[in-house]
């Protein structure tokens, strides 16, 4: 008879000792000194690069949206409106442009930029926002008293 | 690039030298302006690493106003490094020695806290009066309008603008006051 039960409790283990360590030596390639040659040492750094490197994702979001409204604020100012004063006021319009087209626009397209800046400033003239008169109003009689 | 193109983009990365007069002003409201035009925050393409920032002059530097009792209650700390060599100099001792420091601080203690602060300090020039030397004064490309306006000194005007200006009241002439 053949004895086949024995043969199946061999299993194939462990053996991938060299292909862990190539991943990881492979992330640490241009590191300065033992960092990047020894996997102990390695494991650590490659480990906080990592880690880093998740926390970033949504940071980068942060930190781009922050440098996109500190453009905006730059090309607004220089135009005679301000950040808030266009954001509300495109909003309010219904110019739904968000901050990376805003500060492309400001950068690469001034002419645009400043159509929506004199746009701003037409909107909350209307208003009433850019003068101590007040809102300006039609059809109403004030016989000079106010 | 066409030439228009190149001639666009070097007027975009120019550095202005920018003008401002702080007689009368409050250095703490004048160093929070001066900061933007240091670091760049004036301009769309703005970004810390991206070295936009601007020059600014400061003339008449002597005639700041800080508000209140600051002149009498401010103090600056400097340390030397040696043992013993802490001193606490109020703000109008300061001022006298020299008249460019309360700006100076100012704007210094207002911009980030980073590496780059020494370098967009550098490019701060603060003169007492408004004698300028010429090298600086034929680079200056632009002027930052005054945050506070500057009245005009009674002692100023003329006897004639005085007889002519507008009386609500005026005693009678016959009217003998004691």
């Amino acid at each position: 008879m053949v004895i086949t039960s024995p043969t199946l409790f061999a299993r194939a283990r462990g053996g991938d000792r060299f292909w862990k360590r190539r991943r990881i030596l492979s992330l640490s390639a241009h590191y300065f000194g033992r960092k990047k040659n020894c996997y102990s040492i390695a494991i650590k750094y490659v480990n906080r690069a990592l880690r880093y490197s998740t926390i970033a994702r949504r940071q980068k979001k942060l930190d781009l949206r922050a440098l996109w409204k500190a453009r905006i604020t730059g090309g607004s100012e220089e135009l005679g409106t301000s950040y808030n004063s266009m954001k509300y006021t495109l909003n309010d319009i219904g110019i739904g442009l968000d901050h990376k087209i805003l500060q492309n626009m400001a950068i690469w397209e001034p002419r645009t930029f400043r159509g929506l800046a004199l746009l701003t400033k037409a909107k909350e003239t209307e208003k009433g926002l850019n003068s101590l008169d007040g809102p300006s109003v039609s059809g109403v009689v004030t016989r000079g008293m106010l | 690039m066409s030439a228009a193109r190149r001639v666009q983009q070097w007027a975009t990365f120019g550095r202005m030298w920018y003008l401002y007069d702080a007689k009368w002003q409050n250095p703490f409201h004048t160093a929070n302006k001066i900061k933007d035009y240091l670091t760049g925050s004036t301009k769309p393409i703005y970004h810390p690493l991206n070295d936009c920032g601007d020059h600014v002059v400061v003339i008449n530097s002597r005639d700041i106003a800080m508000p209140g009792i600051e002149w009498e209650k401010r103090v600056y700390f400097h340390h030397t490094g040696y043992p013993g060599g802490a001193s606490w100099t109020l703000a109008w001792e300061l001022h006298q020695k020299d008249p460019t420091l309360v700006l100076r601080k100012a704007v210094y203690n207002q911009l980030s806290k980073n590496l780059l602060r020494r370098g967009r300090i550098a490019r701060l020039h603060i003169f007492p009066d408004d004698k300028i030397p010429d090298s600086i004064l034929q680079n200056i490309s632009g002027q930052i309008r005054q945050l506070r306006p500057v009245p005009k000194r009674l002692d100023h005007y003329s006897e004639e603008e005085v007889k002519n200006f507008p009386k609500v009241f005026d005693w009678p002439r016959e009217y003998i006051i004691q």
